[in-house]
């Protein structure tokens, strides 16, 4: 019998389908809790995928696409193309504001599965240097645990998402549990150990979330490339084929989608929350949905947005704000600084179109600023690169006729070092509601503001001069040298805004995620990041939020709740 | 899990009345629809350039990807596919494309009296050898400035390539076989200490 899902109480409520969101589901539903995890956009398919369909097929090739028009600021993302773009949100229906000196670029899916579905897919711990960082430097907060405290939630998540990668025994940059890592080019092996000689300097494959060997039901790696595309065999982690199935499969958990929740509901004699209100994405009615527990994983801002939306008489600034830092502290890694350049005397050729191809890199592990050693004058904290080392198709090669078609497929060995710097959580970077802007379905929306400061800026000049020294230690040809700081936004590594800690005073969240100021309710996204590191933030995120599911259990366990 | 058991387990949308109802897809292409087969029409019309920019674009790209012992992009009707391209291009790219035609064809007359198309192949090809690589040009008194059509050309020349090389002809040129999976990404092979490059 078909039971409407709006009629009973739900021991929680999962905002948000997502990394987060599916492991929340998965966690609790898999624990006997029944759960409801909304999901703002709509449902997806394994035939949506398009991985193997070769770009003629498309009316405009994925050549450009200014044609457009619904995605402008979506369109900016490496990962938004012809193929997928209606995975991505529709930035007319989605809008929010910047003042005009400060644009920000926010890249986001409303769908089920959410960015992972289309994400970088790299997997990096952070370590103490980047959770005590405030004690190595004295800028900022310490995060309120240490990696000892969350390496057996990394480990966990690992050994269930599949990570494949190479142990480097780096304190930077801990090693994990596993899969074989992915090859390196001859080029990339030679850049490593030229650079571990020359700089002490380590270059490692990319630790990313591709598994390599058939794993918990998913297929190895085939190599085709386009993972940002879909895949048919579910090699790459995304949330809807992993977690969200195994919640689903439990018979505890309910999918609910097109639920744009836009605030959350306060029993005021109990300061608890009651449940959520949402707008129905296609029909834009109203509705509301009980839960014991409300755990919002919408994406960083999102989920501070619901937040500040859910202002009572009780808590005029927002659900959680007495500490006024809700929405402050808003941090991206910094991207655009990097080096570029044609790596010469390897007989490689470029892979043929059909493959293999390798969706992943190398990696060259922070070496500023470390717990031990020389300590930079100009700038705090450090970063790190991502990169390649490749033959290529030489689209770019001069000329013209038989010469310029013989060149093209001969191709050219390149080699490429790209910066993620770590963003500083500075007050003045933050996230507001925009009294005079709402979205499609009548939700108040956001207003950002931010920018990066002089300490990205000098950390960026410096990454490009020592990602240039190493090309040139390689004997790299032609080298190109950027230091300029992309926008806000284009890491995609949106953090902050509900930081955790252990003073209410100066934090959102305890360590656990829950607000300070309403025991039911819970943030458990890349909101409550202290600080950012320069590491890609997904697996930290996804480890936060196992460990705050756990330590939730134990209360439910307890009955606290 | 496919579709029918996340319909079953999923409550779509719209909750109770209507749930089944899936909003309209954008994306939705039928399968195996292939939008390379329109460009092949018989009775295929420019919609964006005259009929001189598109016999122009079809000589200057047969020059620029001729075909050798595979096809070049006149088979590639590289011409058809940047015509529906640059329809739905910004007005800007649109102007750029244009123009760079244009100065093509003044440089011609200019020199030899005669459109592009219209000059004999040897001429074509000067032209084209001209235009392909950078130069710099002074005036008596002026300051040095780079040679414009050597920008135009580029401006072309990429248009040209994107389109040739995302073209079923082009595909098959960089290694496409109509399918996928081809086994590992197997990188070095060398042993430890072996690899370092031949030039060092």
């Amino acid at each position: 019998m078909f039971q409407d899902p709006l009629t009973q109480t739900y021991d929680a409520i999962v905002v948000g389908s997502g990394a987060t969101g599916g492991w929340a589901a998965k966690r609790l539903s898999e624990a006997g809790l029944s759960v409801a995890l909304l999901e703002a956009g709509r449902n997806i398919s394994p035939k949506e995928f398009t991985e193997h369909m070769p770009a003629f097929q498309l009316k405009y090739r994925n050549m450009s696409l200014d044609w457009l028009k619904s995605r402008p600021i979506q369109r900016q993302c490496y990962a938004c193309m012809e193929y997928n773009y209606d995975w991505f949100v529709d930035d007319l229906q989605n809008p929010y504001s910047t003042p005009a000196d400060k644009p920000f670029t926010w890249q986001r899916l409303r769908i089920v599965g959410g960015r992972t579905l289309v994400w970088g897919r790299q997997s990096y711990r952070l370590s103490d240097l980047d959770f005590k960082a405030a004690s190595h430097d004295g800028y900022g907060m310490d995060w309120p645990f240490s990696y000892k405290e969350i390496a057996p939630y990394y480990d966990l998540v690992e050994d269930y998402v599949g990570i494949s990668g190479a142990a480097e025994q780096n304190d930077a940059l801990p090693d994990g549990h596993f899969l074989p890592p992915m090859k390196m080019t001859c080029g990339e092996t030679f850049f490593r150990e030229r650079i571990a000689k020359q700089f002490g300097r380590t270059v490692t494959i990319g630790r990313t979330a591709i598994v390599t060997q058939n794993h918990n039901g998913r297929l190895a790696c085939h190599y085709c490339g386009p993972c940002e595309r879909g895949c048919s065999t579910f090699s790459y982690f995304s949330s809807p084929f992993t977690t969200i199935k195994d919640a689903l499969k439990t018979g505890k958990c309910t999918l609910i989608t097109n639920a744009v929740v836009a605030q959350i509901d306060m029993d005021p004699s109990t300061n608890r929350a009651t449940g959520v209100m949402f707008v129905d994405g296609v029909t834009h009615q109203t509705k509301n949905i009980r839960g014991k527990v409300v755990i919002l994983c919408a994406q960083s801002l999102e989920s501070t947005r619901i937040l500040l939306n859910s202002r009572t008489r009780d808590h005029a600034e927002g659900l959680g704000n007495s500490s006024g830092l809700l929405g402050r502290g808003l941090m991206d890694h910094s991207t655009g600084a990097g080096a570029a350049g044609e790596l010469p005397g390897f007989n490689e050729k470029p892979a043929p179109y059909s493959g293999p191809h390798r969706a992943n890199g190398i990696y060259v592990i922070r070496y500023r600023n470390l717990a031990k050693g020389p300590q930079q004058k100009t700038f705090i904290r450090g970063y790190g690169f991502q990169g390649n080392a490749i033959a290529n198709f030489n689209f770019n090669a001069q000329g013209f006729g038989p010469d310029f078609k013989k060149a093209v497929t001969e191709g050219i060995y390149e080699i490429r070092l790209g910066a993620f710097g770590e963003s500083l959580a500075r007050n003045e970077n933050y996230v507001a509601i925009d009294p005079n802007l709402k979205d499609a379905w009548g939700i108040p929306a956001l207003h950002i503001s931010m920018s990066h400061g002089d300490n990205e800026k000098a950390m960026h000049e410096d990454a490009a001069e020592t990602a240039a020294e190493m090309l040139e230690a390689a004997g790299v040809k032609n080298i190109r040298v950027s230091s300029k700081l992309a926008e806000p936004g284009m890491a995609i590594h949106e953090l902050g805004t509900a930081r955790m800690g252990t003073d209410p005073k100066r934090s959102v969240t305890t360590s656990y995620c829950q607000l300070h100021d309403v025991k039911n309710v819970l943030a458990m996204d890349g909101a409550c990041f202290v600080s950012s590191g320069c590491q890609n933030p997904t697996l930290t995120m996804m480890a936060i939020t196992v460990r705050a599911c756990d330590h939730l259990l134990e209360r439910v366990k307890r009955s606290e709740l | 899990m496919n579709r029918r058991d996340l319909l079953r387990t999923t409550v779509l949308g719209a909750i109770g009345a209507g749930a089944a109802a899936l909003p309209a897809r954008a994306l939705d292409r039928p399968a195996g629809y292939d939008a390379s087969k329109e460009l092949e029409a018989a009775d295929w019309k420019p919609l964006f350039l005259d009929p001189h920019q598109n016999q122009t674009l079809i000589v200057l790209s047969d020059l620029i990807i001729p075909s050798t012992g595979t096809p070049g992009a006149k088979e590639a009707l590289v011409n058809r596919f940047l015509d529906l391209l640059m329809c739905a291009e910004k007005p800007e790219t649109q102007r750029e494309f244009v123009a760079a035609l244009a100065y093509l064809d003044g440089a011609c007359l200019e020199r030899y009296k005669a459109a592009f198309v219209y000059l004999p192949r040897d001429q074509q090809l000067e032209i084209v050898a001209l235009f392909a690589y950078p130069h710099t040009q002074q005036t008596w008194g002026e300051d040095i400035v780079e040679f414009p059509g050597h920008h135009h050309f580029e401006n072309l020349k990429q248009w040209i390539v994107g389109a040739y090389y995302s073209s079923p002809i082009g595909l098959k040129e960089i290694g496409w076989d109509g399918t996928f999976p081809h086994g590992v990404f197997s990188g070095c092979q060398h042993a430890d200490g072996e690899h370092s490059n031949s030039s060092q």
